[in-house]
Formats: C-alpha cells, structure tokens, sequence
C-alpha cells in the first residue's frame, strides 16, 4: 500500500512535470521541478483524506510514505540535471562508443568534447542564474553565491573531500 | 506499525555519513570511504529490518523494498552532494570566489587556476582509473561498457522529457 501510495504520487508529479515542459520548458527548471513534486502531495493528500475518511490513520505509515516520496523525488530532481545538461564524462565515453572498433584520435576528442571555452559558458551561466555578479571584469559572488559556496566549502572540510571540479 | 521500521532509513544514513567522514579523514580514499558509507548505511538499515523480524514484526517483503528504497534513494541524495563537491565546476568556481572575497577574480585568473584542458584530463583520467576507457597508439578506445547503459538511459530520458529536437548543447 505504501509502495502504491508513493508511487501514484511520483507518477502523477512526473506527468504534471512532462506535459508542463512539453507546453513550454520553464528558464529556471529545477524551481519548477521542487514546485511541481512538493506542491502536488499539498494540495492531493487532504483531498483524498477528504474522499476516503480514512480513520485506521498511521502515522508511522505516513511518515514512511512522506519519506519514500521525498527521497525518490530528490533523486528524480538530481538526476534531472543530468538529463537536461549532457555530463562531460559521459559526453566522453559516448563519443569515443560512437567511433566504435576505430577508436578516437586523442587531440580530435579534446577539439569534439570542445572544452576552450567552458569556464565562459559556466561563468555566464552562473551569472543568469544569480550565482555571480561581474564588475569591472571582475567576477564576485553573489549574496546567493556566497550562501551556496559556504555550504559546500564546509561540506567539503566536514566529509574530508578535495577542491573538486 | 512500528516507529523504528519507519525511522530505519534514516538511522541507515546518519549511520551512512559517520562512516564515510570518518573513513574519508583518516584514509583520504574518497571514493572508497562512499562506497563504505553506503554499504555500512544497507547494513545497518538491513540489520534493523531483521531484528524486529527476530522481535515477532511481522515483515512483509513490501516492507523490506520500501526501506531499502528510502535508504537507497536518501543515500544517493548524499553521494549526489559530495560528488558535486568533487566533480562540478560551478562548485570549484565558488569556492575559489569565495577565498578571493573582496577582490574578485578575472576570467582568465579563473581559468588559469583551472584550465579546460586541466578539466577534460581529470575526466579522461577518472574514466581510464575505473578501466572505462583505453588509450593504445595514441587513440582512446571503449575498454568497458558499464556505462553504456546511463548513456543510453539518460539519451532516452532526454528525448522523452525534452523532446527530440532538443540541443543538448546550447543547454550547458
């Protein structure tokens, strides 16, 4: 009953989410997507309380039907990123599958995959999305900018990761 | 129902994350302390499933699914926001922003202190360190084909969510 519950859910958010992008794909998707995956059990939940007059009501059940969704959609929300902006790694590993038996030539890869100008395509990016402000050719972060980088800054210190990128 | 087999997942992740800071400080193996984070979080998770099977719960297989799922799904939450630490540019570039506070950086500052070349040889690096790829007579070969199926379930996934005239590329 629980798998159902959280899985009707998950569906109708992932069709609301298909029609929604089919009709016009939104500039700040990820906003979108958490809308569209947390609002939709608001406003469905009590509707269905409401329809079924549920009485025998658990709520350790609840709370591991709230905690199915919500898991399953962040993992759907993260993976989405993935969908929309192709990873260089697998960008990579598919051009080299395409050349098949005949292998990639090193310099040609790094010309395909294109990466000149990478850092100008992720600051410009940043900057659209509120993340950077440039002054004077000069790039700074944003108030949203600084929060982010905090977090992972300490993120990063706290579980003992590198510099990344 | 009962409140720990509700609550398992998350003693399974916080159980997920001690194990992995902790491997991760004293070792500095990365990816090895994930993987042993993940695996103590199923553990645990698993562990407490049984015990209140032993206890006289009564456990449907449903039951069994829906919490290694959570844990699973939650867990990958986590591995999703360190691995943002470790791979994503946008992450690298604030966090070098954030030690030039104040006076800001150029674009060339930034791309010197990491160079798109420098990017696309850790990549090639990391896919030759897990054997997905092979270089011989200087040209890169498949050695591997785990990851020929992400590769085609996210093509497929893309066409099906952002239709098929979709450019990939303009959307970096």
């Amino acid at each position: 009953m629980i798998l159902l519950f959280a899985a009707c859910g998950l569906l109708a958010a992932f069709t609301i989410h298909l029609l929604w992008w089919r009709i016009k794909r939104p500039a700040q998707a990820t906003v979108v997507l958490i809308f569209i995956f947390f609002a939709l059990p608001l406003i469905i939940v009590p509707i269905l309380f409401y329809i079924f007059q549920w009485q025998d009501f658990y709520y350790a059940d609840a709370t591991r039907i709230v905690l199915l969704y919500i898991s399953c959609a962040f993992v759907y929300i993260i993976l989405y990123s993935a969908i929309a902006m192709q990873s260089p790694t697998l960008a990579i590993f598919d051009a080299i599958l395409q050349k098949n038996e005949k292998g990639y030539e090193s310099e040609a890869l790094k010309q395909f995959i294109g990466v000149d100008d990478e850092i100008d395509k992720r600051l410009q990016s940043m900057q659209q999305g509120g993340w950077l402000d440039y002054l004077h050719s000069k790039w700074t972060l944003s108030i949203k900018g600084k929060r982010m980088a905090a977090v992972f800054e300490y993120g990063a210190r706290f579980f003992g990761l590198g510099k990344g990128g | 129902m009962h409140w720990l087999l509700a609550l398992a997942p998350l003693f399974a992740l916080t159980f997920n994350v001690i194990v992995q800071t902790l491997f991760a400080h004293s070792t500095h193996l990365i990816n090895r302390s994930i993987m042993f984070g993940l695996m103590a979080g199923l553990v645990i998770n698993i562990a407490i499933l049984a015990s209140l099977s032993q206890q006289g719960v009564t456990l449907s297989w449903a039951d069994y699914i829906v919490s290694i799922l959570t844990y699973l799904s939650l867990a990958f939450c986590f591995f999703a926001f360190l691995n943002l630490n470790l791979t994503s540019l946008r992450i690298r570039i604030m966090r070098e922003l954030r030690f030039a506070e104040g006076t800001g950086m150029t674009s060339a500052e930034l791309a010197q202190l990491y160079s798109p070349s420098e990017m696309y040889l850790r990549r090639i690096e990391r896919l030759v360190q897990t054997q997905q790829i092979v270089n011989r007579d200087n040209k890169w070969f498949i050695q591997s084909r785990k990851l020929l199926p992400l590769v085609v379930v996210s093509k497929a996934l893309r066409k099906l969510i952002m239709g098929s005239n979709y450019d990939v590329e303009q959307n970096k």
